[in-house]
């Protein structure tokens, strides 16, 4: 367990090393950051000055290094648009986006796992039709479409619920709903197939054999078993729900963090677009560690094995 | 005409509604200029935002209706399945390339490259693709070929695990020694040996990817961030009715039919093929 633990979290700094690399690069991909942050017709005298000034003349590791060190002190810069620290704008609309992606996945489990149980257990009846069809149809639609629909019926149509903000709960459900729809097909179908596993094993028949209740049988003995492969899916649903917000936060007018990377882009904010996805794939790759962890802790296999399996 | 009923009737039905939505959206890219009712791009600004005309008594020529400048709806979804399926061919088919041979060489060599590889490629998952996507595009500007480049440079992982995983246990086999102790270059070794063992999951998984780069595609475009907005796309048409959405339903719902029924087909054929061809990776959507 140990030695899969210092393998684990080294594998998680190398990422976020990677990924801190990858995100200073975004401002270098064209060759030249004053062509993105200067007007073009800005004359080269000028041009050259600000490129001293930030910096820029610097060989490219200098400037790494530079971003690194501010970088793990929270330190983004700037906004070039509301003069402000691009850190503090980020951190005051995280929890939205986590929010909104946290309800999303409880949406997506509660309707996804009992659906998936009952898929399996019904195999091949209605009931395992109709589940696995929703699902196919659900992973095949894009959400800011589902988003548009359920504004038209729920909100301009019916009236039940605003067609965006943030105020209150009932602006939540729109938008949690619209977001745990993709994540809800794959839940359920990776329970449905999960659970078909477990149910063909010896246990399962003893279990029944034994004269338990049939309540007993699926939720104690087979679904538990069943729960690795799922609680591997949650953890990648996870990240896949938080790119997703992006999205699903542009459609709503959800105050979250991906409608201000979306606007600090249009408006070529770069310090808030660089902290935005450094903060969002830190979040990722922490979620992704625990997963791991969790999986290790429930798998005897893993515990044991050192490196272990995936 | 016995062989095609023949062939029919061995195919699940999944494989058969795939088969048929994807023929029918290529034939639409194909042929839009004939199919097509109007000039996708011509406006009529006395027919702006009429409804589909089976919801109408007088028929006024838009068989799903028209958009905020007139435009008939029906034609541009004719015309958008020219950029769904362009940017989903060269998508998956860069990315396809690129990813098989870093993860084949990486598997058949192993050691440093197969860590760089296979490291980069963990580097590169965590990070949610759409933000990825949507940052790269951001710096680069929104054009048909910087969304290929995006796809390419991220998607290319998936196949990359895939294709290295697969030849981690292909080059076990006896075949690969012998071919080896015959003095076989590497090279020779894993064009021969090695890829026409991986080639049906890689496949499966290409498949599969088709919808998955057609749903993002036309989220980006949504954004205003993907496909430039004189040219007609199934995305940047929901984003045209998306303020519009309480005086014309009709502008953002129907891209958006179409976008989920060329999805489901993909999806049905790539679930068809794993059965078929993988049956090890079934389960695992």
């Amino acid at each position: 367990m140990t030695r899969y633990l210092v393998w684990r979290l080294s594998l998680a700094v190398l990422v976020l090393f990677g990924v801190s690399l990858i995100v200073f690069m975004l401002l270098h991909l064209t060759g030249d950051p004053t062509a993105l942050l200067l007007p073009e017709d800005t004359p080269e005298e000028i041009r050259e000055q600000f490129r001293h000034e930030m910096g820029f003349d610097q060989p490219l590791s200098v400037q790494y290094g530079k971003f690194l060190w501010k970088a793990l002190q929270g330190d983004f810069g700037t906004s070039y648009r509301q003069r402000l620290p691009a850190m503090a704008l980020v951190l005051e609309r995280l929890p939205r986006t986590y929010q909104l992606t946290f309800s999303a996945l409880l949406i997506a489990m509660i309707v996804a796992i009992p659906a998936g149980v009952m898929a399996a257990v019904y195999r091949n009846t209605w009931v395992d039709t109709l589940t696995m069809g929703f699902s196919l149809i659900g992973q095949a639609t894009p959400t800011y479409w589902m988003g548009l629909l359920f504004i038209i019926l729920f909100s301009v149509r019916l009236r039940w619920f605003p067609t965006g903000g943030a105020q209150g709960l009932e602006s939540l459900v729109l938008p949690a709903t619209t977001l745990g729809l993709y994540s809800m097909a794959r839940i359920a179908r990776m329970t449905r197939s999960s659970m078909l596993e477990v149910l063909r094993t010896n246990y399962v028949r003893t279990a029944r054999a034994k004269g338990l209740s049939e309540r007993v049988v699926l939720y104690k003995h087979a679904l538990r078993n069943a729960a690795l492969p799922i609680v591997t899916i949650l953890g990648l649903e996870l990240g896949g729900l938080l790119g997703g917000a992006v999205i699903t936060e542009m459609v709503f007018s959800w105050p979250g963090v991906g409608r201000l990377a979306v606007n600090a882009i249009h408006g070529h904010d770069y310090p808030v677009v660089q902290a935005v996805v450094f903060i969002i794939a830190t979040t990722f790759v922490l979620l992704n560690l625990l997963t791991d962890l969790t999986y290790a802790l429930l798998d005897p296999r893993i515990r044991y094995d050192g490196k272990g399996g995936a | 005409m016995k062989l095609p009923t023949r062939v029919a009737g061995r195919l699940p039905s999944k494989a058969i509604i795939g088969f048929a939505v994807m023929a029918a959206v290529v034939v639409c890219a194909l042929l839009a200029p004939w199919l097509a009712p109007y000039d996708p791009n011509d406006q009529s600004l006395p027919d702006r935002l009429s409804k589909p005309n089976w919801l109408v008594d007088e028929d006024n020529g838009y068989f799903l209706g028209s958009d905020g400048l007139g435009r008939d709806i029906l034609s541009r979804i004719i015309y958008g399945s020219r950029i769904s399926l362009t940017i989903g061919i060269l998508a998956v088919g860069l990315s396809g390339i690129l990813g098989s041979l870093l993860g084949m060489s990486a598997g058949y060599f192993g050691g440093w490259w197969e860590q760089l590889v296979l490291r980069l490629a963990d580097i590169i998952l965590s990070i949610p693709f759409i933000l990825l996507a949507i940052a790269i595009v951001a710096v680069l500007g929104p054009s048909i070929v910087n969304l290929v480049i995006v796809f390419v440079a991220t998607r290319w992982v998936r196949y990359a695990r895939v294709a290295a995983a697969q030849t981690l246990s292909v080059k076990e086999g006896d075949f690969v020694a012998a071919a080896n102790a015959m003095g076989a270059s590497p090279i020779r070794t894993m064009r021969l040996h090695v890829l026409p063992n991986i080639t049906s999951a890689l496949i499966v998984l290409a498949t599969l990817d088709f919808g998955f780069v057609i749903i993002i595609e036309s989220g980006l475009s949504f954004l205003g961030l993907g496909v430039p907005p004189q040219i007609p796309s199934w995305g940047g048409m929901l984003a045209d009715g998306r303020n519009i959405l309480n005086l014309a339903w009709w502008i953002s719902t129907f891209p958006g039919l179409a976008i989920v029924a060329t999805v489901t087909a993909f999806n049905l054929l790539g679930d068809w093929l794993r059965d078929k061809l993988d049956p090890t990776l079934r389960g695992q959507g």
